[in-house]
């Protein structure tokens, strides 16, 4: 184990892991725990004064935990791309990297246990929160209709999907210089799957002048970005059940291949990470790319993705017609090359 | 004890150690001199394991130091930047620093920090960049390391510490055979330490030499001529640079010996007198006034 990891290392990581934990577990007591206590307040009120009808207000566990938590899905990415942000803040500064790099560390050392304090930092909140949820659930039994197995599902669910977005994170500063440029590359990034699976069946259609229905093989393409909608991996599904199929509850559908998907993406993107991290030449920190090959990808990946842009801005829907496209689809892209060459040329120096 | 062979580092486009070779013997102090942007910080930098070589190998103790904490646990490293950690405590950093070195000592922590004089209570942005420095002098002696490597370890302290930097440096390699590797602007503290020196320029080593072998070499005569002084006399192979005031010519020679004198007093002396070279006089030489006429030390 001590090949990997490095109490010393741990020591010095342990700030900003404790104040992801903190604001996590904070955000978790906050939505669903304290949510939920409040709605149960108002439950049981509501059946004092007799005014709880109907046989199913029993879910309103399950759809509080399963569903009410889109704002805090949100807000805790941030905490994750903060907690990433910060682990690489000092180590691509020159002393602090400088320092660590001439100290008695492998690299892989120095990777291995910044990445576990983050998924750690992740990991701690829902456990707590799974217990106190799980008190939470026993103690008011008789006012809950969801079944408890939910509960380590919804824990599970997205403590993985955290650490999947932490893990990739991890990845873009690895190969990245500049943390801050690198959070931002980062989270575009998670996006541009979705963008360019979405857009370009659409730009072709126009191209083409198709319409929906036309060409399996792009309306395929399209279908195909919907499932790169990340958050789909942790949305439940409505279950409608037998004998009237109107009674109906939540639950995640292909739940143990979600999970599988998820630890393999954690795990590949560490392996990722790591191999990177060893070849990092230590004096691009603070560049814009670690590696040089990289430059041509994140220059013409800018540049295509900016010309799509502009043809959805200005060409789409203003009946341009092909050469129309054509040609703002070019200036586009022009302009995003030369403006991401101006960028990699400033900042790797 | 330090082994430096064929280094050659490329930063950016630029190539800024070219085929350095350097060796350092246990328990001696050995200076490195040179311009800001000669390659000092990049070669410690290689040394210490932080950057990888391009070309060539840094061997400490006859092991590869990039990448070997076996190696990095028996080098400390004092940078001339400190600013790292800013939110860090003193004593926190006292801690990171006894997790990481096994061979870290407190005791010997306490007994610097009465010279020191640093509040392990204050965070280290709250440090001035003198008691940065202090703070690292300190860290790095109670690792009780092997192979001591400081770049521009006194900048930013005052005289009384400073003085008190350097006995600490003797006082180590006297009681613990320590081997140090150290660069500075302040040639004057390199001059009252050093066993050897190099001079480093645009990343070549220009002159490697013991300080007492520099010494003998490098000399300046005051010379005045009978009649002129021999046409020829600037590109003489012995002569590193030549200056005139009046009728006294001032030669620098990088090559002293009887042969040279005999040589000049053939040529009608009035007189001819040596002048001591302090270090700096003798770097100023060697990277300003020799380049200048396209003469090197080598």
């Amino acid at each position: 184990m001590a090949k990997y990891w490095s109490k010393a290392l741990f020591y010095n990581e342990r700030r900003n892991g404790f104040w992801a934990s903190a604001f996590l577990t904070g955000l978790l007591v906050k939505t669903p725990l304290i949510d939920m206590i409040s709605n149960l307040n108002h439950l049981k009120d509501a059946y004092e004064r007799g005014l709880l009808t109907g046989s199913d207000w029993g879910r309103w566990f399950g759809e509080m935990l399963l569903l009410g938590n889109g704002g805090m899905l949100i807000v805790a990415l941030i905490i994750v791309g903060w907690l990433v942000l910060y682990q690489f803040r000092d180590s691509r500064q020159e002393a602090a990297g400088d320092l660590m790099a001439s100290m008695p560390f492998t690299r892989r050392q120095i990777i291995f246990t910044k990445w576990v304090t983050g998924v750690m930092a992740i990991a701690v909140p829902f456990v707590v929160i799974f217990l106190l949820l799980t008190v939470f659930y026993w103690v008011n039994t008789e006012w809950i209709s969801t079944p408890f197995r939910l509960l380590p599902q919804w824990a599970t669910l997205y403590f993985l999907f955290l650490a999947c977005f932490y893990s990739f994170m991890f990845f873009v500063q690895t190969v990245m210089g500049h943390p801050g440029i690198a959070s931002v590359i980062g989270v575009i990034c998670t996006m541009i799957p979705w963008y360019l699976l979405s857009a370009i069946p659409v730009i072709l259609r126009q191209l083409l002048g198709l319409n929906y229905g036309d060409a399996a093989l792009l309306d395929g393409i399209e279908r195909l970005g919907e499932y790169t909608v990340w958050t789909r991996w942790v949305r439940p599904r409505y279950e409608y059940l037998f004998p009237d199929w109107t009674t109906h509850q939540l639950i995640y559908t292909h739940y143990g291949l979600k999970v599988i998907s998820m630890v393999a993406v954690i795990v590949l993107f560490y392996w990722l990470a790591q191999q990177a991290y060893a070849k990092n030449p230590l004096e691009k920190n603070g560049k814009l790319l670690m590696f040089r090959f990289l430059e041509p990808v994140l220059i013409w990946g800018f540049a295509v993705c900016l010309g799509m842009l502009i043809v959805f801005l200005f060409g789409l829907g203003y009946g341009s017609g092909f050469f129309g496209l054509v040609l703002y689809l070019v200036a586009g892209t022009a302009i995003g090359y030369w403006l991401a060459k101006k960028a990699v040329l400033y900042y790797q120096g | 004890m330090i082994e430096i062979n064929e280094v050659t580092k490329i930063l950016g486009d630029r190539e800024v150690l070219k085929n350095i070779t350097l060796g350092v013997t246990k328990g001696t102090i050995f200076g490195l001199i040179g311009e800001n942007g000669a390659g000092k910080t990049t070669l410690i930098k290689c040394l210490t394991g932080i950057y990888l070589p391009d070309q060539g190998r840094v061997r400490i103790g006859e092991q590869e130091v990039f990448d070997n904490p076996a190696v990095k646990a028996r080098i400390g490293y004092v940078a001339d930047q400190n600013h790292c950690f800013p939110g860090m405590k003193v004593k926190e950093l006292i801690r990171f620093y006894r997790l990481s070195y096994s061979s870290f000592s407190e005791e010997r922590f306490q007994s610097l920090n009465q010279v020191f004089q640093l509040d392990l209570n204050k965070r280290l942005k709250q440090l001035s960049k003198g008691m940065k420095m202090r703070l690292a002098l300190g860290l790095n002696l109670s690792i009780q390391p092997e192979v001591l490597v400081l770049d521009e370890p006194t900048s930013g302290l005052d005289p009384i510490v400073k003085r008190e930097v350097t006995n600490l440096l003797l006082q180590e390699v006297e009681e613990r055979d320590t081997t140090i590797f150290i660069s500075s602007h302040h040639l004057s503290d390199l001059e009252r330490i050093c066993d050897n020196i190099a001079i480093i320029q645009e990343g070549q080593i220009q002159y490697v030499n013991s300080l007492e072998g520099m010494k003998r070499n490098i000399k300046k005569l005051q010379v005045v001529f009978q009649e002129e002084p021999p046409q020829d006399l600037k590109d003489w192979p012995e002569v590193l640079a030549m200056e005139k005031l009046g009728r006294v010519h001032y030669l620098i020679t990088k090559e002293y010996s009887r042969e040279f004198e005999e040589k000049l007093k053939g040529c009608r002396l009035m007189f001819l007198e040596e002048v001591d070279l302090s270090l700096e006089d003798m770097f100023i030489y060697a990277a300003g006034e020799g380049l200048k006429n396209g003469k090197v030390l080598v």
